[in-house]
């Protein structure tokens, strides 16, 4: 045979292939309650599960910074389901990395 | 070869979907069931025979475009010839690659290598096999995506750094992120340690002059599907320069087959080859019935088709600053209106399989489907 003999997955699941879907656009307000926060030192942000965008999986916690003179620095980890104060916190400056500086040429999809 | 029309599944989308397969339908289908294609044993054995010759000359055109230094004709900056040297005398290792193949039922042609950022491989290795699975389970499909991913990973083990072996692809493309999800599937499978990060996300730590990821750890081994050409001009490369211990899949020396400056130079190394078309650097073309290609460009933008002078069809998009190449026109039949575009799969240092895509016109393009195939004699 020219196939393969059996196939497993072990990562990919049903709910990569949800992060295509649009959000709803009403909340469902029947759904579980959530509480998030970014930094453990930040306070929590009370939320709606079902209404938070069904890709969070895999985007909700994104890094955010500041540009300087040495291009963008990296502070720590930003949700915009979230509250500014449950973004923040006090840690201002969490990691010494410099991030961003590959993935800027475009941002449309890469492959070929 | 041949086309035939069937009754996609019954809610196909959900089936689909069950698998991860999130991104098959944009405004209209991308994956296509309503019909496959059928391939005979030999015609599969050909296309096999001309995956491995392909990838046996390809490796000889990056020796000689490297003694040579023949690197402005690709357009690769200076800043990274050392690199790439560097990573093709080190032996980098290479996961895989895409020969897109015309074929007319007794010639088999190279359209194009995409060398270093294929995707529709979760398509081909996974999507196609479940759906033979449901069509007809005992039938035959030239598919060993999964079982050669999974084998070479194993492969590659010793080869790799201590620590785990990263990830990348950008932000916000479903069809990227399934592509790398996968491939970090089957390394999963192998035993490997992974880790998911994206491209903007990767850090660069001056105390230890070091990439590291989002926990900060260091990054000594990433598979990143984004291309070297874009990588060459962003920030981050001078660093890179500083840190040549780190195992990147794929490698630098693949920035040379990627680019289609490449086709000249293998039909300059191996005119007698059935495999290969007659093709040019724009400055030396004599070619009349042609179709231009920018040496670098994705999902089929920028080509004109050339039939004496005149140009009878383009596809707009915003590459071709860097550069054409010429290659002969060649002629595929047409499956029920349809153009069909080949995609052969080498993994590791083997023919893996195949994908076929089809289009409405005369250029495979991003809108094009994703068609099944099957093995019958």
């Amino acid at each position: 045979m020219k196939k393969s003999k059996y196939v497993t997955l072990v990562l990919i699941t049903s709910a990569l292939a949800a992060c295509n879907k649009s959000e709803p656009t009403e909340p469902n307000w029947d759904s579980n309650e959530v509480y998030m926060r970014s930094d453990s030192t930040a306070s929590y942000t009370h939320t709606q599960g079902s209404y938070l965008p069904l890709f969070l999986w895999y985007y909700a916690f994104r890094p955010y910074g500041m540009f300087g003179a040495n291009g963008f620095r990296h502070a720590g980890y930003y949700s915009g389901a979230l509250s500014r104060s449950s973004n923040i916190g006090s840690s201002a400056a969490k990691s010494k990395a410099l991030r961003g500086g590959f993935g800027g040429s475009r941002s449309f999809k890469v492959g070929a | 070869m041949k086309r035939v029309s069937i009754t996609a599944r019954n809610n196909w989308q959900a089936a689909v979907e069950q698998l991860g397969f999130g991104f098959h339908t944009d405004d209209v289908p991308y994956w296509k069931e309503d019909a496959y294609y059928q391939l005979s044993s030999a015609e599969i054995a050909e296309l096999e025979k001309a995956t491995k010759e392909l990838w046996r000359m390809c490796l000889i055109a990056v020796q000689h475009v490297i003694d040579h230094k023949l690197y402005p004709l690709f357009s690769i900056p200076e800043q990274a010839i050392k690199y790439i040297e560097h990573s093709w005398e080190a032996d980098e290792p290479s996961i895989y690659g895409r020969f897109d193949l015309g074929y007319n039922g007794s010639e088999i042609k190279l359209f194009e290598f995409n060398a270093d950022t294929p995707t529709s491989l979760f398509e081909a290795g996974i999507v196609q096999w479940f759906w033979l699975q449901d069509y007809e389970k005992s039938a035959d499909q030239f598919n060993l995506i999964h079982e050669q991913l999974i084998a070479y990973w194993k492969h590659l083990q010793p080869y790799l750094h201590d620590g785990p072996l990263h990830f990348a692809c950008i932000k916000g493309s479903l069809e990227d992120l399934t592509t790398v999800e996968y491939l970090r599937d089957c390394a999963i499978q192998a035993g490997l340690d992974t880790r998911l990060i994206f491209m903007d996300d990767i850090g660069w730590d001056d105390a230890s002059g070091t990439f590291v990821d989002m926990e900060d750890q260091t990054i000594r081994n990433i598979f990143k599907l984004y291309p070297w050409e874009w990588m060459v001009e962003e920030p981050f490369f001078e660093k890179l320069l500083l840190k040549t211990d780190i195992r990147w899949i794929e490698p630098a020396w693949k920035m040379i087959l990627s680019n289609k400056a490449i086709l000249p130079i293998l039909w300059e190394l191996f005119p007698e080859s059935p495999y290969l078309l007659e093709a040019y650097t724009e400055a030396e073309n004599t070619l009349t019935n042609y179709v231009r290609k920018p040496i670098l460009s994705r999902e089929g933008a920028n080509i004109q088709i050339i039939r004496n002078g005149y140009v009878e069809a383009q596809t707009k998009g915003e590459y071709g600053a860097e550069g054409f190449i010429c290659q002969a026109h060649f002629d595929v039949p047409k499956y029920t209106g349809k153009t069909a575009v080949i995609g052969s799969w080498v993994i590791g240092q083997e023919a893996a399989g195949i994908g076929i895509r089809e289009s409405s016109g005369v250029i495979t393009e991003n809108t094009s489907n994703f068609i099944p195939h099957l093995i019958k004699n």
